[in-house]
Parts: C-alpha cells; structure tokens; sequence
C-alpha cells in the first residue's frame, strides 16, 4: 500500500498503469506534465514518482532537477519510466540526477513495473531512517 | 639502326613538315656537294691545264735549247777548220773526246765530218785512209766506201766520233740516201744546219730512229751566194742525234707533273715518226700513246723542218697532284655526310618529338594535377616542415573564408587563422604524430571560419618525407563535414523520436494484453488465451525489432555509447542467466553457469548483458531439451564465454549467414518464435567495439551448437587501446543527446 504519482502526458498509458497499481491496492495519483508533477509532488505527498521524460511544457529531466533542488521533496524517490532508450545519454543523466531506476516502458508489462516499484519502495524503505537520521544529524 | 629508322619514319609519317624539311635539307645537301665537287673540279682542271701548259712549253722550250746546243757544237768543229783549212783524224779525235760527250752530249750518237770527194778523188781517198796510221798504227786496211756503187760526188764520212760502236758508218756516203742527200743539199745551199727527216741510223747499234744536223764547212768561209756555195762546198760537220735519247734527255730534266708522255712527228713534207711515244721517265713503251687523250698539240720549227710535239696527259685532276679531295670522293663523302646528318636529324627528330610528347603529358599530368587540387572541394593545404603554409587551394578561401593572401606563411591551422578551437592536448598531440612520429593523422577538428562560424572537418594530414625519412613537407586535406554531422544527427533524432514514437503504442498493446490475460479486467474466455498470447508475442516482437533498428542505427552511426569499466563476468553471466531461467524451465530445459573464470574484463555491463541474452536467447529459442550451459575461458588478452547448447544446430550453409543483417534461417525456424535477424549482428558489431568477437565455436545438426563471445582481460593491451579509442570516440561526439 503505497501513494504513486503517475507523471505522464499519455493518458492511454497513465490510465493502465493506473489500473494496474491500484488493482495492486496502491493510491495512484497523476499528473500530465512537469509543472503539474511538482505541484502534485508537494500537495499528495507521494511515496514514489513514476516520471516520464518526453513531456510537453516542462519534460521529466528538468522536473527531475526540479525534484532534487527542492530540499522538501527531494528525498522523495522517482524512477524514470520513459521510452527513450536506457542506451541513450539520458538514461544517465537521470540516474545522475538522483533517480533510483530507470525503465524503457516497452520492455516491461504493467505487472513487471509494479513489481520493481514494490522492490524499490521496499528497498527505500529499509535505507530510509538512515537518511533520516542522516538529516537530522 | 633498322629500328632507328623505322621508329624515325613513324614520326616523320606523324610530322609531314619534317619531311618536307628533311628532303629539302639533303637535296640542299646533295647539290651543294656536287656544286662544290665541280667547281673543285674546275679548278683543279684549270689548275691543271695552267700546269700542262707551263709544262710543255718547258718542253718545248727545252727542245730548241737542245738543239741549238747540237748547233753550236758544230759550229765550233767547223771552225776547227776555218781556222786552219784542213785537220787531221787525229786532230778530231782529240777535238771529239774533248767534247766529253757522254756526259754533255748524251742523245749524241757521233759526230763527224763528212768529206766531199768527187769520183776522180775517189781512190786516192780510201787509199789515204787505209794508210793513216795517225790514230791506229793498223790503219784501216779494209776501209772502203759505202754503200758501193758510182755516184756524181761523195759525201763520205771521213772523221768520226767515236769511231768505236760506230763502224759502220765510217766510209758512209752520206749522199747516197735520199733523205740524208735533201739535208747536204739544203745545207750546202743555204749554208746554215741542215736537218734530216726522221731517219734510221745505219750503225748496228743504234736500229734507231733519229735525224742528222749537218752543217756545211766550205773552202773560203766568205762565201755567199749559191753558185760559190755549191763551187766551195767542202765538206759537212755531222751530228746524229737519237731522237728517243734526246727527248728522254729533255723530259728528265725537267719536273712534269701534269704530263704523262709525248710523241713526235716530222711534219715538214710528210708526216714521218720521230719520236714513237715516250713516258714522263723517258721510256718507250709498246704502247703508243693513242689510247691517252692528247691534251695538246705544239708544232715547232727546228732549223728547216717543222716538228709536231703531241703531249699527252691521261693525268685527271687527282689529290695527289692538286693538294685538295677529289671531287668524286668530296661528292661521296658529301652523300654519306648528308646520310649521317639526316639520321642524326632523323633520330634527334624521333627523340625530340618524343621528348616534346613526354613533356606534353608531363605538363598535361602536372596541369590535370594542378587543377584537380586548385578545384577540389576539399580544403587543401601545403606547408612546410614547420606547419607554414606555401599553398592553399581555392577551397581553403570557400570553407574558412580566409583569402589565400591572407593565409600565405602563416601555421596552417593556428588560432589567428581557423584553429585553436580544441583543447591543446589534443594539438600537441597531434603535432607529434605527424612531426616525430611522422605518421598520417585522421581525425576531426572543430574549426572557426574568419566570421567566427564553427565548422567540423575530418581532416587527413600527412607529413612527406624525403629519402632521408626527414619531413619535407605537409599536406592537408581537410573536408567540412558540418552538414553531414547535421544530418546525421537528424537520422539519428529521427530514430530516437521514431522508435520512441512507435514504443509508446507498443508500450500500451504489450501492457494491456497482459493485464487483461492477467485478469485485471474481468475474467478471459479460454478461447482468447490463445489471441490473446499471439498478441503478447507479436507486440514483443516488434518491441524488439524495434530496439534493434535503434541499436543498429546507432552501432552504424558510430553513436552507440558505451561506459566502459572494470568488472568481474561472472556477476554479470549469473544475473542474464538467472533472468532467463524462467524461460528454460518452462521449455524444460536446464540452463545453467558451468566454470566461470573471475579475471577482472574491461567493457560495458549492458552492452555485455545484452548480446549474453541474445546469445542464450537464441540458445533457447532452437533448444528443445537437454542443457545450455555457460563457460568460460581465459587466455592471454581474452576472457572468452562460450554458450553451449544441445539445440537444432545450424547447417553448414548457414553459417555464413548467421551473422548478416536481417539474416533468418527460415529451415529451423518453423515453429518457433521469430526474431529480428539483428541479434547476431548487432551482438557481433558491439562485441567487436568492445575489442572482442561473437563466433559460432562450433555446431553439429541436430547435437548442438557452441557460441564464443569474447572481451578483452582488463590487463591486455587491446583494454588499453579500446579505452583509446572510446574515449576519441566520445570526444567526436560529446554531446550526443536524444530529444526528449
């Protein structure tokens, strides 16, 4: 039981992934751009952001900047969840600026996807207090 | 020289003008000799009929001195007898052998004095002489006169000169022959020397032609008119005088060149023979001179009779003679000297106009050189071993915008000209390679045109060397490759945007099938599993088929990246291998790590999964059962995996194809699930960015097949120079970025 933000301009796909997760038993939240994923971010409080990168108005990498200059929600984690190839420079770009994974929508079923955000989240969640505590100290 | 000719004849055949100058020069040539030759001739005939005529009238002049010496010789014997009226044998024998004559006389057979006795004085006279002991105490006891018989009167030859050799003539009566008679006659009448015609001389020794001068002596030396002379007539001095000895005399003593021989002829009745024909040596031969031409004809008086001298001369103008080159060996020489110059002309003429063909096409070749680096549309430069540019090309102006003027004896390449754009490492560095290393470099810049433009090229620079391998000089070619960068960077945005374009929707077909097989939106009828599946398969195909053709454009594009590392393979083969289980066990096949080596390799992790998936995806896809196992291999440069099956195998024809592009081997490949036929490929084409190979080891028909995939060992050389080359790579393409 997690809240996910969907941030996606497709709304074909935002709507079966949103199926899946909430079929899952998780809140989804969602959002059609960047602008509207970093408001969505602040006011729902999500657990997890699932973050496309070819996006109108503001696109997911500049977002993902965004997220990570952002001292209130950077520790949120985000998983770019796009299909620009994994071989391509961004892929990088993204895990460099901070996102825990990075998957080429094609190459996975909606199943596939909310199982790594279950790993992801499970393994954020065991490493979180320490960044915590981290913080706080 | 027959070659010679015939190649010269094949450039006069191409050079009509040359002929034509050719014949003019040897017909010049020709006439010129025979010019020359003649006027030489002439001249040496002139020269020559000047020299016979000085020469024969030498002669001529020669023979009258002869003859009047003759004359003057007795005209001193006669005055023996004036001066004391009458002298004694003995006192001509003294006289005679004071003449000496053999020495100054030579052509003087005798010399006498004949005696006038008339018939009453007759035997009183031979008496005398038998009894005159004067000279020989024998006397002449069988002297008589002869030739016998009675005449009106006598003219005998009383006292002779020698006497010896001479016999016959003593006692002659010289009036008894007609000839001889004629010249007492007209001596005695005239009272000057008398000559005879050419006559035979009686005397045994002679045999010989000749003539008599005879010169009256009369009792009173005053006496002057006929009668008196024929009253008073007393006797004769005689000489005879051998004609052959006295011209051969005259010819001997005098230097005849142009002369060859005479004859002579008495012309004053009848002609009559004198002299048969002698040579310059004073010889007579057989021959009688009529065969040589006679060059000239002299007639000369001699006393009362007239001699006709033939001199002949067979003697042509000759070098010997003239001090100069015949004319028909001049006009010889003249042939053969024009022949030689018109084959030194021929062959300088072949070779001239094959010198002139050869310069013709060098210049052509320089020119067509010239112009294919003047107009080539590639930037090109030359400087010297220093870098300073000596020439540039019309190109250089176009894509720098420099002028020619402008860049002249500057460094190719300098920041005040188009470069500097790049990091100094990399000039430095490149700067080594041509000048110390002094190998070619090929590579790209980042240059700048004079208006600041940025501008890529590929650039070739390459140092000449001379025999001393030391650096001549340097050419650069260099291309601007701006818009073909450009380009291809749109190809490569229009298969990013495309393929992510084209994923979307498959994205949404993939996910929705298996969410409604998954049952999220209600239970699925058992009669569309099956559809419903086929769809699943399909839209994976096309996923797949799709990221190979961005794959493939990126491996052909050079853009592929990769991020190399150091790692240990076996964590790597473990977690594909573990990925792909679920597959295998469903098929009902064991896949599994066999010995794995953990030496550390250099490469890229996800490049390195991806062709280890799609060699074990194959593995899978033609295994029906039995194993697939994974091992490794090490060796010196190379960590090799093989991935070995018990699948179909691959017939011996296809091997080759395996690892085309688009290649499928559709005799295995009924019933089973299709793939791109980019797998192989694209797998070999990365693994061999990666310094190492994909190969099919080895496969039997239906036992199995082995693949080898192999990366390059961290501490190898061919790590070190992948590294390189990633890196130059990288630094080509630095900001390569997909739209997103």
């Amino acid at each position: 039981m997690a809240k996910i933000l969907i941030v996606d301009d497709d709304p074909l796909l935002v709507r079966m992934y949103q199926t899946k997760f909430e079929g899952d038993g998780n809140e989804v939240v969602t959002a059609a751009d960047g602008h509207e994923g970093l408001e969505k971010i602040v006011s729902d409080k999500p657990d997890i952001v699932l973050l496309d990168i070819m996006m109108p108005k503001m696109d997911g990498l500049e977002t993902l900047r965004r997220i990570k200059a952002d001292a209130s929600i950077k520790t949120t984690p985000v998983i770019m969840l796009t299909n620009v190839s994994s071989s391509e420079a961004d892929s990088n770009e993204g895990l460099e600026l901070g996102a825990v994974a990075y998957l080429v929508k094609a190459d996975y079923t909606p199943k596939e996807v909310v199982q790594k955000v279950k790993e992801i989240l499970a393994a954020y969640k065991r490493e979180l207090p320490k960044v915590e505590v981290a913080i706080k100290g | 020289m027959f070659k010679l000719l015939k190649s010269g004849f094949s450039t006069i055949k191409n050079n009509i003008g040359f002929l034509v100058g050719f014949l003019l020069f040897f017909l010049i040539f020709v006439v010129g000799s025979f010019v020359v030759k003649n006027s030489i001739y002439k001249i040496s005939e002139e020269r020559l009929s000047a020299r016979f005529l000085t020469e024969t009238s030498t002669m001529l002049r020669a023979t009258q001195d002869k003859i009047e010496k003759y004359d003057l010789l007795l005209k001193s014997a006669r005055s023996l007898f004036y001066s004391s009226k009458e002298i004694t044998r003995a006192e001509w024998e003294a006289y005679g052998s004071s003449l000496d004559i053999s020495a100054n006389y030579p052509s003087l057979t005798e010399i006498a004095y004949v005696r006038r006795v008339l018939p009453l004085e007759k035997n009183e006279f031979i008496d005398n002489v038998r009894l005159d002991k004067s000279i020989n105490p024998k006397a002449y006891p069988d002297f008589d006169i002869t030739p016998k018989g009675d005449s009106d009167e006598y003219y005998i030859v009383d006292y002779l000169y020698p006497l010896n050799g001479n016999e016959e003539a003593f006692g002659f009566n010289v009036f008894s022959d007609s000839a001889r008679r004629m010249a007492i006659e007209l001596a005695r009448d005239t009272g000057l020397t008398a000559i005879t015609e050419p006559i035979m001389f009686i005397q045994e020794k002679g045999g010989e032609k000749g003539f008599l001068m005879l010169l009256p002596v009369y009792k009173n030396d005053k006496v002057d008119s006929l009668e008196g002379r024929r009253d008073d007539i007393q006797g004769f001095i005689l000489a005879a005088v051998g004609a052959s000895d006295l011209f051969s005399q005259i010819v001997l003593s005098i230097p005849l060149t142009s002369l060859s021989g005479l004859s002579v002829t008495d012309v004053t009745d009848n002609s009559a023979v004198l002299l048969p024909y002698i040579d310059v040596l004073g010889r007579s031969t057989n021959d009688t001179g009529e065969n040589i031409p006679t060059v000239q004809t002299s007639r000369i008086s001699i006393g009362s009779r007239t001699w006709r001298i033939n001199f002949r001369s067979d003697t042509k103008p000759q070098i010997d003679n003239l001090g100069l080159i015949t004319p028909y060996a001049l006009s010889i020489l003249g042939f053969v000297i024009s022949l030689l110059i018109a084959l030194v002309l021929l062959n300088s003429a072949r070779l001239k106009s094959k010198a002139e063909k050869l310069a013709k096409d060098l210049t052509k070749d320089l020119e067509k050189f010239k112009l294919a680096v003047e107009n080539s549309s590639d930037h090109i430069v030359i400087t010297d071993a220093e870098g300073n540019i000596v020439y540039a090309n019309k190109s250089v102006e176009r894509i720098t915008g420099f002028l020619i003027s402008e860049v002249m004896g500057k460094k190719a390449g300098s920041k005040s000209l188009w470069g500097g754009q790049m990091d100094s490492e990399v000039y430095k560095k490149f700067w080594h390679q041509i000048k110390v290393e002094k190998k070619s470099f090929s590579g790209e810049f980042n240059n700048h045109r004079k208006n600041g433009e940025q501008y890529v090229v590929e650039a070739n620079i390459s140092p000449i060397l001379d025999q001393n391998n030391e650096v001549i000089f340097f050419v650069g070619i260099e291309r601007d490759i701006t818009k073909a960068k450009e380009i291809d960077k749109m190809k490569d945005e229009f298969v990013s945007v495309a393929s992510h374009e084209l994923r979307t929707p498959m994205t949404a077909i993939k996910g929705l099938v298996s969410m409604i097989l998954e049952g999220d939106y209600g239970e699925v009828g058992n009669k569309l599993l099956q559809p419903l599946g086929d769809i699943a398969l399909s839209t994976n195909r096309l996923i797949h088929l799709v990221n190979d053709m961005l794959n493939l454009s990126r491996i052909e594009s050079g853009r592929l990246k990769f991020t190399l590392k150091e790692f240990d393979p076996t964590v790597l083969i473990g977690g594909v291998v573990e990925s792909l289980n679920p597959i295998a066990k469903q098929k009902g096949i064991i896949l599994k790590v066999g010995t794995v080596s953990k030496a550390k390799i250099l490469g890229d992790e996800d490049k390195i999964s991806q062709v280890l998936n799609n060699l074990i995806g194959n593995s899978l896809k033609f295994t029906d059962k039995g194993s697939i196992v994974v091992d490794t291999e090490t060796n010196e440069n190379f960590l090799k995996i093989f991935v070995k099956d018990t699948g179909v195998g691959i017939v011996k024809e296809d091997v080759e194809k395996i690892f085309g592009k688009f290649e499928q081997i559709s005799s295995i490949q009924k019933g089973r699930p299709q793939g791109t036929g980019l797998g192989l490929y694209i797998s070999k084409q990365i693994a061999n960015k990666l310094g190492g190979d994909v190969w099919l080891e080895k496969s039997e028909l239906g036992k199995g097949s082995v693949f080898g995939f192999s990366l390059p060992l961290m501490q190898s050389k061919i790590a070190e120079k992948i590294k390189a080359e990633i890196a130059k790579e990288e630094k080509n393409n630095p900001n390569q970025k997909e739209m997103s």
